[in-house]
């Protein structure tokens, strides 16, 4: 029955509970800045839509009938294949892991190094591990080089 | 000389009063490790000393070692062909880490065995499955920094598998590299794992750990659930004090461990390897030995479930001591135990060996094999090619 002798206007487990959540509201401010700091900026694969290699611009007059180079556009890794007098372009990246894909003259196919995923000219998968097709990309050709036109599916 | 050391020694105890922290660590030491502590338990210290050798040569590294795609392997080329001793500093720090994951994997499997893992050690266990993967970590993100083509196209493979886990995988993929392929970005963000966020972790956990390991001893065989021997019943039992007995075998072990690390690096120096190019991938990218079993893996089972099973192993690692709650330490005495470390050591090797033998052609007592993708071996003549 003894009276508290000292009065709190405000209780000790109030003090305590705001400096919990103020605690909590500056951690995760912060870590909100951190994710925001480290996010990938849009943008930075952006290239134009002219196919470049290693060397510079890729050029058309290097790529002989049923040959194959792969260069870099905005849209990504392109393979670009010239096949019957047809300029045909495919994403470069294997759906699979990743990994650049190469044309093979002799078996005519997309073949990726990593895995053995094999595609056929339109993009399909004729071999796993991938199972999903290289996406087509249209191209424009011209005495400047080789242009990336469009991506489609 | 001893006259300086008692004068210095009583400053600092006047100051810092030093003496019951001097006397508990002396006790410490004294403490009577059991009799069937032999060779096998010398691992940890070799492992510390390993560390602490990656560290230096780390450090040292960097003076050199340029963090951007534009510059680095070309700062990897001028250390190893231009400055003095540079390739031997570089071999000792490649050679470093697979003896380190070598010799953290003997640890893990040694203590495993001894249930050393059992109550009241389940921390130290579990601090140590941490620095375990820690270890890995170190690895993956240092594989990248020579940007050459092998470290390049492995490290898109790896990062290209966080693609496939459930509802956050294009997200985490994306956070983890930093752009949308692997590129000057992902560079700078393993560096900073690798030498900043890694080490710091390492540090803490290996404290941790060194700090639960002298103040728990090392464990007895005998059951978890009866009380641990005094020090006294133990040396009637044939133990010795750790200071100086074990003391001696642990830096034997240690020397001959950095005499082997030595000697791997002289004989086998790193090589430099083809600068990275994104637009070609070589033939015959695989990771490092230790990624070997995961990779692998990600052949015969599809990618979601793929990338799912590492974590959830090193989940049930972390988790041991709780999941087997039987106070049995001896090895006999845990047959089920046993049988289930064969089974999944054996598991491992298997994907280790089937991964490092895929996509390549060797002869086997005069018969050349193929081996694809699953690893599975076709004939491919009777001789090998010259």
């Amino acid at each position: 029955m003894s009276a508290d002798p000292s009065p709190q206007p405000v209780s000790r487990r109030l003090v305590n509970a705001l400096l919990g959540l103020g605690a909590l509201g500056a951690l995760g401010g912060m870590a909100g800045a951190v994710l925001a700091y480290l996010w990938p900026q849009p943008g930075q694969a952006a290239g134009s839509d002219l196919l470049t290699g290693t060397a510079g611009p890729l050029n058309p007059q290097a790529v002989g009938e049923g040959q194959g180079v792969v260069g870099r556009s905005k849209v990504g890794k392109v393979l670009v294949v010239r096949q019957g007098g047809e300029w045909i372009g495919l994403s470069a990246t294997c759906s699979h892991l990743g990994c650049t894909v190469s044309w093979n003259p002799a078996s005519k196919q997309v073949e990726c190094p990593c895995h053995g995923a094999r595609y056929g000219l339109r993009g399909e998968v004729l071999r796993g591990p991938a199972r999903q097709a290289l996406g087509r990309v249209e191209l424009k050709v011209d005495a400047q080089g080789i242009h990336v036109a469009a991506a489609g599916g | 000389m001893k006259g300086v050391q008692r004068a210095l020694w009583q400053w600092l105890d006047q100051r810092l009063h030093l003496e019951p922290l001097a006397e508990a660590l002396w006790q410490n030491l004294r403490k009577v490790v059991p009799p069937h502590v032999n060779w096998l338990f010398t691992l940890g210290a070799t492992l510390a000393a390993l560390l602490a050798a990656q560290v230096g040569t780390g450090v040292l590294l960097m003076a050199y070692y340029k963090p951007s795609a534009a510059q680095a392997h070309h700062s990897i080329e001028h250390l190893s062909y231009e400055v003095p001793l540079g390739w031997f500093i570089r071999s000792l720090h490649a050679w470093g880490s697979h003896l380190i994951v070598g010799l953290a994997l003997l640890h893990l499997i040694h203590v495993y065995v001894y249930g050393g893992y059992k109550k009241p050690r389940e921390l130290t266990w579990v601090s140590g499955v941490l620095l375990l993967a820690l270890l890995l970590g170190f690895g993956l993100s240092g594989y990248l920094l020579p940007w050459d083509q092998v470290a390049y196209w492995a490290t898109v493979v790896v990062t290209q598998s966080a693609d496939s886990v459930p509802l956050a995988g294009p997200w985490l993929r994306r956070f983890l590299i930093g752009a949308d392929e692997v590129s000057d970005p992902t560079l700078g963000r393993f560096f900073v794992v690798h030498v900043i966020l890694l080490p710091l972790g390492l540090l803490g956990l290996m404290g941790l750990h060194l700090l639960l390991v002298r103040w728990l001893g090392i464990s007895p065989l005998g059951r978890a659930d009866e009380p641990a021997p005094d020090s006294e019943a133990l040396r009637q039992r044939g133990g010795h004090p750790f200071v100086p007995y074990h003391l001696l075998k642990d830096l034997a072990a240690v020397w001959v461990g950095l005499g082997v690390l030595c000697t791997l690096a002289l004989l086998w120096p790193s090589p430099v390897g083809e600068p990275a190019d994104p637009l070609v991938t070589p033939l015959g990218i695989k990771p490092d030995w230790y990624f070997l079993p995961p990779y692998q893996l990600l052949k015969y089972v599809p990618e979601a479930v793929g990338v799912l099973i590492p974590p959830l192993f090193f989940l049930l690692l972390l988790l041991l001591p709780f999941l087997d709650r039987s106070p049995e330490r001896h090895p006999r005495g845990r047959s089920r135990a046993m049988a289930a470390g064969v089974l999944v050591a054996a598991c491992l090797l298997l994907l280790g060996v089937l991964g490092h033998l895929s996509e390549t052609t060797r002869t086997i007592l005069g018969i050349t094999y193929h081996f694809d993708i699953l690893g599975w071996p076709s004939h491919a003549g009777g001789k090998a090619a010259p």
